[in-house]
């Protein structure tokens, strides 16, 4: 009796199943290296009607976050600054930059300046900037280094699992109030002393004598000295801290 | 057969990585919603836009000539003093009493409206220092950052003009501006700008405080350093 299937079929299923296996793995790692925010948000970077430089505001004049992002510590949404706060100065400074001709449309017709939003959390999510710049959760965790960015991108993911991580372990971000818009602040800056006598020692080293100005602290002393003194205690398992 | 796949497969691998890029490359495009689900509700955002109206802004304005009744802005300052019982009752604009125009009917007033502590003027130079540094300088001495970029007339705080303006006047110029300097009522909250006023004063004292003044300490660290 001839053979009705050729002598390459016998090795046919394993070449089937190296095939499926490779490809398999192929879309999931495509998935995961593509199919989350790492890849989808971060870089994000939209041309904006007018190309405000933070990198000069910020890094070059030394002007505060706050000088326009004004309601961040008392409102849930960090605002956008309104055109007159562009005309406070540039009424007078480079007043015929064709650059900012949007702004002076805007300032004379009443018409609002329609900046695209870069960082934009689900609709079911409810963030609060108040309720982080206010505990010590710097502007520069969530954003990064605006101070020197031309055109402002995407720095962070901002995906569910990110947020968890600070949640539960809260102590890597945290830094005295006075430094929040600091986005050049390192913990070996903080004065040791003043930061002791003020939120005390970190608790792991209540028998450690801090009275050597020449001590650095690290992010992970400063951080679990203010949980420790602030009663830090984010949502990790409640989902209607953030959801609701 | 197995090779044609392999050949196929790392072209395939290769035109991904080359269509799709690397993680964080800078991109105009905006983020790929892969699964919607219900990340966008139909209801307006802060500062979003607004199809309805036909300035294309969800945020309204007050209506010409209404003040929105017993409007608090909820202040940072304001919920720290609360802590000690001591919170003001007064909102943003809901009354056109001394405390929110700096006025007694036509006439500018003088002196604070609520107890100047140690925490309202260090509250003030926060503030002072966001706000009004850029221009008027940490000392208020008219040399801020924007005074090298061509902005012109910036006031000098420790002026006698300003040293002998009464309290109430220099509120108001806050709040709506004054010749070129823009209205920062809108930016700063009103228990910010009596903050702002005392730190102000407090500045100008540092600058013309005579010797004798000092506390006894302070004389004494002078006398050692003549």
């Amino acid at each position: 009796m001839a053979n009705i299937f050729p002598r390459w079929s016998n090795i046919l299923p394993i070449k089937i199943v190296v095939c499926v296996l490779v490809l398999g793995n192929a879309v999931s790692l495509g998935m995961w290296y593509y199919f989350t925010p790492k890849y989808t948000r971060v870089g994000y970077q939209p041309a904006q009607p007018v190309p405000f430089p933070h990198d000069v505001h910020v890094g070059q004049l030394g002007m505060d976050c706050r000088y326009c992002h004004s309601f961040v510590e008392v409102a849930a949404h960090s605002n956008i600054p309104t055109t007159q706060v562009c005309m406070n100065c540039h009424s007078q400074v480079q007043r015929d930059n064709p650059k900012l001709a949007p702004i002076r449309d805007s300032w004379a017709t009443g018409k609002p300046m329609q900046w695209v939003q870069i960082h934009k959390t689900s609709d079911f999510v409810f963030f609060n900037h108040s309720a982080h710049v206010n505990r010590g959760v710097s502007c520069v965790s969530c954003h990064g280094k605006v101070n020197e960015m031309a055109v402002v991108y995407h720095d962070q993911p901002h995906s569910m699992g990110w947020c968890l991580d600070c949640h539960r372990d809260p102590k890597n971000a945290l830094r005295p109030l006075n430094q929040i818009t600091n986005l050049n602040w390192k913990p070996e800056d903080e004065n040791v002393q003043k930061f002791v006598s003020t939120f005390g020692k970190p608790p792991e080293e209540q028998d450690r004598d801090f009275s050597n100005p020449k001590i650095k602290l690290t992010q992970e002393e400063i951080g679990a000295t203010l949980v420790n003194d602030w009663h830090i205690n984010p949502p990790d398992k409640n989902c209607a801290g953030c959801h609701r | 057969m197995l090779r044609t796949f392999f050949i196929l497969f790392i072209l395939g691998t290769i035109s991904v990585a080359v269509l799709a890029g690397f993680r964080g490359t800078k991109s105009p495009l905006p983020p790929l919603q892969i699964f919607p689900d219900m990340k966008h509700q139909p209801r307006y955002d802060p500062q979003h836009e607004s199809t309805f109206y036909s300035d294309g802004s969800a945020s309204r304005r007050p209506v010409d000539g209404t003040i929105p009744l017993g409007y608090t802005l909820p202040g940072f300052f304001l919920q720290a003093t609360a802590k000690n019982g001591t919170l003001q009752p007064e909102g943003f604009t809901d009354e056109p009493n001394y405390y929110n125009t700096g006025k007694f009917g036509d006439v500018y007033g003088d002196g604070f409206p609520i107890e100047v502590t140690d925490a309202l003027v260090k509250r003030g130079q926060e503030r002072f220092n966001i706000n009004c540094a850029v221009c008027h300088g940490k000392v208020g001495l008219a040399n801020g950052i924007t005074s090298q970029f061509g902005i012109a007339a910036i006031a000098n705080l420790q002026d006698d003009r300003i040293r002998t303006m009464p309290d109430g006047q220099i509120f108001n110029t806050i709040t709506n501006g004054h010749n070129t300097m823009g209205a920062y009522g809108p930016n700063i909250a009103v228990e910010d700008r009596w903050a702002i006023i005392s730190y102000i004063r407090a500045l100008q004292k540092s600058q013309s405080v005579k010797v004798a003044e000092l506390p006894a300490a302070k004389q004494k660290e002078l006398q050692s350093k003549q």
